[in-house]
């Protein structure tokens, strides 16, 4: 390889496309159509700002806080306040902040999306995965004082790293994932797997950042616990909070989740909702492995997407799923003519308004 | 092998990096909460842990004793409520709904006297208030104090102008020992003792037959 194109090459790698277009267009839609729906209920920012909103700002104010047998803080994971505080420190008030920041990391996180997807796929199935994905009925949560937004930034922006043979950037954004949501523990598999094949290219120095990619989601958890324990006095109060939350993982959890199924609906009837997309998201990653979809990226899908009925419930399943890129690959996959692309596009955008208006009733 | 063990250190190292500088970001960039409301967390959890409690009742200069239970209580459409039963010395039971947030200030007049009790006895009306007050953050102030004759915390809730309640607890144990409110000069103290809810104890509060259809 000449000087020149040895140049070339590492410019290519550090290079981020610019935003295309009709990817700009596309999140100005979903945007446009989620805010406009949740001032449409009420004229402020309370819409976007509630339900979680509430407690990852109360973590941005006052930081964390165990109150035993009581729902707590610790059950929301530190990335998205410390972006908030950012965020407020700049002058922007609590309440417009994390929408602010969500709206702002979408965009980010579809151009990744984009950009990964064209790596493991085709450019047609990045592009209608991605619009997908801009525009899904629950993607009004990508508006909300929610992490999802800056999750996909991270999610997407790890594997593409790797995949560009930038291991330590990989890691980083591995590591800040798991920081940002528990789903990015699941990183782990598809960082792996993209290691493991990249195994024989790489020097002992790269080898080393590889595995430290694959182990860095587990690593910033386990910061996570080590903060708990130093201002808390208990590295495992985030899983102390969650059970105050009604989550509680077991391996019982999930004949627990059918067994008493029933009687959860007739308690909370938009409960339907969640065991809808459960079960759409299983065929959903069924059509992602059809399409091609590494293992390992379908492994993750399906950890992010089965694993929480291991708590005994289904609830925020759907809001969970936004984190599983193969289950956008598999809809892309399974709309390949204009007219099927079109009909989706156009029950996507009605499914949206009707998700934004039920956040007036129930949280994501 | 020597290229694998590289490898591992590597990785290691860098995973140890992750940690370390997660934890820093985390600490550098949260703030740690402060000792009013981490007293304030750990009595939350004493109320958490005792269902019952045994009050002494100061109130316009009479002492009178009593209890007060916390259990769920069969509600409408076969769902289950939270609330607690409050053995008044009159020898009257109030059944008092656990409301988070709600002051007693806007009680019925006619149970005013009751709720205050309620508020400063009951283990199920006092942790959300403390827990709430420690959450939210704001007006939660811990200070030097002096209670059931011996040294104390004073945790002290400002909810509004002239509505307070302080409580006092175990400068080491954070347990709660007395209950003070103060609303709209109307003030009332409640020594307090977390007991374990034996059938002896709720009998002898006249307890025991109304939890019948009571649990937890």
């Amino acid at each position: 390889m000449s000087v020149r194109s040895a140049a070339i090459t590492h410019r290519r790698l550090l290079a981020i496309a610019p935003t295309p277009r009709w990817l700009l267009g596309w999140w100005v839609v979903g945007r446009v159509v989620a805010i406009a729906t949740a001032l449409a209920i009420k004229p402020t920012v309370w819409t976007l700002d509630r339900w979680d909103g509430r407690w990852y700002r109360m973590v941005a104010r006052g930081g964390y806080l165990l109150v035993p047998g009581r729902q707590s803080d610790p059950a929301f994971f530190p990335l998205y306040p410390i972006l908030l505080r950012g965020v407020h420190a700049a002058g922007v008030g609590w309440g417009i902040a994390g929408p602010l920041l969500s709206n702002a990391a979408l965009l980010v996180g579809l151009g990744l999306f984009y950009a990964l997807t064209r790596e493991i796929f085709s450019e047609p199935l990045a592009r209608r995965s991605t619009i997908y994905l801009a525009i899904f009925p629950l993607s009004y949560v990508f508006s909300m004082t929610y992490p999802e937004s800056v999750v996909l930034v991270l999610l997407t922006a790890a594997p593409l790293a790797a995949l560009r043979r930038r291991w330590w950037i990989a890691a980083i954004c591995a590591g800040a994932a798991a920081l940002a949501r528990p789903e990015g523990l699941f990183l782990a598999f598809p960082l792996a797997d993209i290691a493991w094949r990249q195994r024989k290219s790489l020097s002992p120095v790269r080898r080393g950042a590889a595995l430290a990619a694959a182990l860095a989601p587990v690593a910033a958890i386990a910061s996570y616990s080590l903060y708990l324990a130093t201002v808390l006095h208990d590295p495992l109060a985030w899983s102390q909070a969650e059970r105050a939350w009604g989550r509680q993982f077991r391996i019982t959890g999930v004949l627990h989740a059918f067994a008493h199924l029933p009687s959860a609906v007739a308690h909370g009837p938009w409960l339907l909702r969640d065991v809808v997309c459960f079960f759409l998201y299983l065929g959903l990653l069924y059509a992602a492995r059809r399409v091609g979809t590494p293992p390992a990226w379908l492994a993750a899908g399906a950890a992010i997407v089965v694993l929480p009925i291991f708590t005994g419930a289904f609830a925020s399943v759907g809001r969970f799923g936004l984190l599983a890129p193969p289950l956008f690959w598999g809809l892309a996959g399974a709309t390949k003519s204009d007219r099927s692309e079109r009909v989706v596009r156009s029950g996507l955008l009605a499914l949206l308004v009707a998700g934004t208006v039920s956040l007036a009733y129930v949280f994501p | 092998m020597r290229r694998a063990l590289l490898s591992v250190a590597v990785a290691l190292a860098g995973a140890a990096g992750v940690t370390a500088s997660g934890w820093a970001i985390q600490a550098a960039a949260l703030p740690p909460p402060t000792p009013a409301t981490r007293i304030a967390a750990d009595a939350s959890a004493w109320f958490h842990e005792h269902r019952l409690v045994i009050d002494i009742f100061h109130v316009d200069h009479r002492r009178a004793k009593g209890a007060c239970l916390r259990a769920w209580f069969p509600g409408p459409h076969r769902r289950e409520t939270r609330g607690s039963l409050l053995a008044l010395p009159s020898g009257r039971i109030l059944r008092v709904p656990s409301r988070r947030y709600v002051w007693i200030a806007a009680a019925r007049r006619d149970s005013r006297q009751a709720r205050i009790l309620a508020l400063i006895g009951c283990s199920g009306e006092l942790a959300p208030a403390i827990a709430a007050a420690a959450q939210a953050g704001g007006r939660l102030t811990a200070e030097r104090g002096y209670a059931a004759n011996r040294p104390a915390v004073a945790l002290e809730l400002e909810h509004a102008r002239r509505e307070r309640l302080t409580l006092y607890v175990s400068p080491r144990s954070y347990q709660p020992l007395v209950a003070f409110v103060d609303l709209h000069g109307r003030k009332a103290t409640a020594r307090l003792f977390l007991a374990r809810a034996t059938p002896r104890l709720l009998n002898r509060f006249h307890l025991l037959r109304e939890t019948r259809g009571a649990h937890r």
